[in-house]
């Protein structure tokens, strides 16, 4: 059947939705894209064929058309550029969120997953958020990925769920952060506390 | 035809097999009749393959193709195949079901695209095209409130019988309806935060990957429901 590989692309793809992201699957790709190439070659001589005859004018009604053909094909081309882009862009924008959950660092196993023009797509993407995030926040960088909801006080409540020890705040003081302790701190170190999932957020 | 292009769902739902009978010869695409190519290819020897694929499909055969191949060959200026013949869950028997009461219908299994492969089949031209539309409505309808339902009730709680019987409650929802689901679900429990006075709390960025995720998955929703 016409474009079957560039389905079994999109099951794929459909099946892996809300897992990690699965090895890109360069061989089915290279199937599909040869697919299309000999549809097309076909296509391109079956047209000739077509406008060959009606400038001869001479067996216009004999033989049978090759307009059917020619749009299924057609049909079957559309189709499979639709899959391969579908793809294509369905990856994209999972590696735009690894990016904003797991950091610009990915960890091995998911690298060997991505192609090398994702890998690029990937450090181009870290490049220019990092840039964007470097350039706002007056003078010194503004991590947004790591707090995406804006402070609401300057000070915030927490309580330690680990025996940390000894932490030095921003403003010089140092806190012996034990388990369960409930300390008032500024909003900066309890974001950077309960990153490194040292303390939880009391409202 | 291509009003989601990306949309994983949209291309699934248009691979879906359509009858239809042809009208004019269509040469050197005989392989696309898959059960005589098979029957002959087995008799003869593997030398007559690439003949057999270059043979022609002849005029009146029915064949099974895909939608989009029905698309483009029903919806043009010189129409090659004949009106296509409704696939089994939109045919008349199954609208009877449907009419007597369409939340019992399994449609996970019988039709995992029920409403988007039937608004597809609304492009091509038939003759009880106005029963079929009607049909889809009056499902969506009946069905709306179970999922309402569900999405109310089925959340906040995680342990193991509840889960039980959200999958009995919610196994028989097609694809769009589970993403209504899911719609419902996310609303509800972000309107819960809200009366609790959560949305103040920070949270490690671990749990905020996975709200940033889901809201990747609600953006997707809304646009879906926006363009229908």
């Amino acid at each position: 059947m016409l474009a079957s590989k560039a389905h079994e692309l999109i099951k794929e793809l459909d099946r892996s939705r809300d897992t990690v992201l699965p090895p890109y699957n360069i061989e089915t790709i290279r199937l599909c894209q040869l697919e299309a190439n000999e549809l097309f070659r076909q296509n391109y001589e079956d047209v000739q064929t077509v406008v060959q005859t009606n400038t001869d004018n001479s067996s216009a009604t004999s033989a049978p058309t090759l307009m059917p053909t020619i749009s299924i094909r057609h049909a079957a081309i559309q189709r499979i550029k639709r899959c391969l882009l579908a793809y294509v862009y369905h990856r994209m924008n999972k590696i735009k969120s690894l990016r904003w959950s797991i950091g610009p660092v990915l960890p091995e196993h998911m690298r060997n997953n991505l192609s090398i023009d994702e890998l690029e797509f990937f450090s181009n993407y870290n490049q220019t958020l990092s840039s964007y995030m470097r350039s706002i926040g007056n003078n010194h960088s503004l991590d947004l990925t790591s707090f995406m909801i804006p402070p609401k006080k300057l000070f915030a409540h927490i309580k330690c769920i680990q025996d940390y020890g000894p932490y030095e705040t921003s403003d010089g003081t140092i806190i012996q952060l034990t388990f369960n302790s409930e300390h008032y701190v500024l909003t900066s170190d309890a974001e950077h506390l309960i990153q490194r999932k040292i303390a939880e957020h009391i409202v | 035809m291509y009003e989601d292009y990306f949309s994983i769902d949209d291309i699934l739902s248009t691979q879906e097999r359509i009858r239809c009978q042809l009208l004019v010869d269509i040469p050197k695409l005989g392989f696309l009749e898959s059960s005589s190519a098979t029957a002959t290819l087995n008799d003869e020897k593997k030398d007559h393959a690439d003949e057999q694929n270059f043979s022609s499909l002849t005029a009146n055969t029915k064949l099974e193709l895909p939608y989009w191949m029905i698309y483009s060959i029903c919806n043009c200026k010189t129409r090659f195949a004949s009106l296509p013949e409704l696939p089994l869950i939109y045919s008349r028997i199954q609208r009877q079901i449907f009419a007597a009461d369409a939340s019992v219908v399994d449609l996970a299994k019988q039709a995992a695209h029920f409403y988007r492969q039937g608004r597809h089949l609304l492009e091509l031209n038939f003759d009880e095209k106005r029963q079929v539309a009607m049909t889809l409505l009056q499902t969506y309808q009946q069905r709306f409130r179970s999922i309402m339902d569900a999405s109310f009730h089925l959340i906040l709680s995680s342990d193991h019988h509840h889960h039980e019987s959200m999958k009995q409650q919610t196994g028989k929802f097609e694809r769009q309806e589970k993403i209504l689901l899911m719609l419902g679900q996310a609303a509800f429990r972000d309107y819960d935060r809200l009366v609790n006075n959560e949305t103040k709390q920070m949270l490690p960025p671990k749990i905020q990957g996975m709200t940033t995720d889901l809201t990747n998955v609600l953006n997707g929703g809304m646009n879906r429901k926006r363009k229908r």
